[in-house]
């Protein structure tokens, strides 16, 4: 294995191919990734070779329907499963680099999820669930809970704290969610279809909340999603077909896109 | 730690959130990082415990259930054959020579009992004087009434015939010389049982306590000593083979083979083997099911940065709890129903045979099955779901 200082500057160089930013404007770079499944004797190609990089502080959407690889897509980027074939860069790390206890770490530390289902822990309150993500990461307990406790004041469920999630409705679970994938402070959150579960109105004030969130504090956001009004808000939307990138649009594109469906 | 990050992060300012890079963050990763301490991690399994309380009490009453029963089979088993030896001790007794009582009942025929200081006289020649002739009359009614040779018949019939007999010889006097009077008429009468100690062999219960009021007159006298320690050693050795009889039989009743039993029969062996297979089943299933129901809690852990090991630890002290609880509460239950049965079976006779000592290697052997079969029947699917893909932990049971 080479020492960490000559892998971080390879990376730097296979990193930035199109040349268009500095390198570390590139938070995640994918390169070539093929993920297999092999479901019994059937053999799925979920993804065939896909390439993208995703910038500093961007808000990237990825669409497709169901089966078309993107869930394997957005489950590469975050970490949670590894590729068959190609390299998935996290902040300039090698994801194949990793130990199964740095990735976990490098979970913990650099990227916040949101799930469609909140898949929130639920014999916890919703302030040790905010905390769990804190003490997992080597913090206190009493610092923990002060910060996961001013995380939730911060998305309105300041007086919500030792509620449990069977106690809370959904848009308000989805708060808490929120709250928890910004509690290491990580550079990138994930939602995989993060108001799925929501009717439209709580859906957009979710979107909202994380959208602000993520120009506050300069976050990369990335988030599997069918929904208009949160690609409205992204700046790049990738859409995946049968395992590959069919188009990649970015915001200007969008928007007349989007503003023709809205005036449909 | 956050002010060290702080002060590496050099790219993108104005930004928020961790933003190392590359080495730096290959460095952070590797390097700096606290495990989550063991008072947190005792507390996340208590919180766990407790907001799950339906949860981990069915999970500890399948260990309290599990180790009762092994508890309960081995010590019955223990028990069983300790009586099993004790039977045989007893029936195995060296008797005393029938030449030997034979002259000892010579010795004893040819003194005069009255001659000694007689004891007060027994319970059961007891002279109630204030029970009247009518109530003593409807208690032997009563006693008469099928099974007519209720032992209890001629006693009573006694107590009226004194009764009659003393009210009817001076009818004017006062208690005190009444019960005198009946003492002294006992006594007399009691040195005419004197052929029981013929054939001690027969004695019931009445005739055994007759007999020892005798022996007490006898006693008090020089050369009555002798004879009656024979006497006294010849009723012990019967005393002891009565016994041996009636835990022979109460034994054979429980379904308990004497010789088996001292054999160390297969039953026994196969019985406690089953047991154990069953709490290995019972516990192991119990523990199974509370990891599997939380394959996606552990997933959303893992993306949160929970480690493989942290995953297993909390499941091992989560089962080790429960184990311990369950095996201790298991253990104590055990007990008390191996106690309970074995004097519903053999009365008194548990009291002797009640396993003390060997009850440790029993509690001891049923304590570490519940805390081992806990904590193993956990480490297998705790390890399986720790090393699973966070997204096919999430996947499951979606």
């Amino acid at each position: 294995m080479p020492p960490p200082e000559r892998l971080g500057e390879t990376d730097d160089l296979e990193l930035n191919p199109t040349g268009d930013s500095a390198p570390d404007s590139v938070i995640v770079s994918i390169r070539d990734v093929t993920r297999v499944y092999r479901a019994g004797a059937e053999t799925v190609h979920a993804l065939r070779g896909i390439t993208l990089d995703v910038h500093r502080g961007e808000y990237l959407s990825i669409m497709g329907p169901s089966g078309s690889g993107k869930s394997t897509l957005f489950n590469m980027i975050g970490g949670l499963d590894m590729p068959t074939d190609g390299t998935v860069t996290i902040q300039g790390v090698r994801l194949a680099e990793l130990s199964r206890r740095e990735q976990a770490r490098l979970r913990n530390r650099c990227i916040g999820y949101i799930f469609q289902t909140y898949n929130l822990i639920p014999v916890m309150t919703a302030l040790q669930n905010v905390a769990l993500p804190i003490l997992l990461g080597g913090t206190g307990l009493r610092e923990s809970n002060e910060k996961a406790a001013e995380l939730l004041d911060a998305v309105g469920l300041g007086d919500r704290l030792h509620h449990r999630p069977e106690e809370l409705s959904g848009g308000q679970q989805q708060r808490v969610a929120i709250a928890r994938s910004f509690a290491n402070d990580p550079g990138i959150i994930l939602a995989d279809e993060p108001t799925g579960n929501l009717d439209t109105r709580t859906g957009e004030e979710i979107i909202d909340r994380l959208s602000r969130l993520s120009q506050d504090r300069g976050i990369t956001i990335i988030s599997a999603t069918h929904d208009h009004k949160m690609l409205s808000v992204s700046d790049r939307v990738v859409t995946i077909s049968d395992g590959a990138i069919a188009k990649i649009e970015n915001r200007d594109d969008l928007h007349i896109e989007v503003g023709s469906i809205a005036t449909q | 730690m956050a002010s060290d990050r702080a002060e590496q992060q050099t790219h993108a300012p104005g930004q928020g959130g961790d933003n190392l890079h590359g080495a730096n963050l290959i460095e952070q990763l590797r390097h700096g990082w606290s495990p989550l301490p063991t008072r947190t991690v005792f507390s996340l399994v208590m919180a766990g415990l407790r907001v799950r309380l339906t949860r981990s009490l069915v999970t500890m009453l399948a260990v309290i259930l599990a180790i009762a029963f092994l508890t309960y089979t081995g010590l019955s088993n223990k028990l069983s054959y300790n009586l099993a030896v004790l039977t045989t001790e007893l029936a195995d007794s060296p008797g005393v020579p029938a030449a030997e009582v034979e002259r000892a009942v010579d010795a004893l025929a040819a003194l005069d009992p009255a001659r000694g200081d007689l004891p007060e006289p027994p319970a059961w020649l007891g002279l109630w004087l204030d029970d009247s002739p009518e109530t003593l009359r409807d208690q032997i009614e009563i006693a008469a009434a099928p099974p007519v040779d209720h032992p209890e018949l001629e006693r009573l019939q006694r107590r009226l015939d004194l009764l009659l007999w003393l009210r009817s010889e001076a009818p004017e006097t006062d208690p005190a010389v009444l019960e005198e009077q009946a003492h002294t008429f006992l006594r007399e009468r009691a040195t005419r049982f004197i052929p029981n100690l013929r054939n001690p062999a027969a004695w019931d219960t009445v005739a055994r306590a007759r007999a020892d009021f005798l022996l007490e007159a006898y006693r008090t006298q020089e050369e009555g000593a002798e004879p009656v320690e024979v006497i006294d050693r010849f009723i012990a050795v019967e005393e002891r083979r009565e016994t041996a009889a009636d835990l022979a039989r109460m034994l054979r009743r429980s379904g308990v083979n004497i010789e088996a039993t001292l054999r160390g029969s297969f039953a026994d062996t196969w019985i406690i083997v089953m047991a154990l297979l069953l709490c290995t089943v019972g516990i192991a299933n119990a523990m199974l099911m509370s990891v599997t129901e939380r394959f996606r809690e552990i997933g959303t852990m893992k993306c949160l940065g929970a480690q493989d090991g942290l995953v297993v630890k909390l499941f091992l002290l989560e089962s080790a709890f429960l184990g311990v609880t369950g095996a201790v509460l298991g253990a104590v239950l055990g007990v008390a129903v191996a106690l309970g049965a074995g004097l519903l079976q053999f009365g008194g006779f548990t009291m002797l045979g009640f396993p003390v000592f060997d009850s440790i290697p029993v509690l001891g052997g049923a304590l570490l099955a519940g805390i081992l079969l806990a904590v193993v029947g956990t480490l297998y699917p705790a390890v399986l779901a720790a090393r699973m893909n966070p997204v096919d932990a999430l996947r499951i049971d979606e």
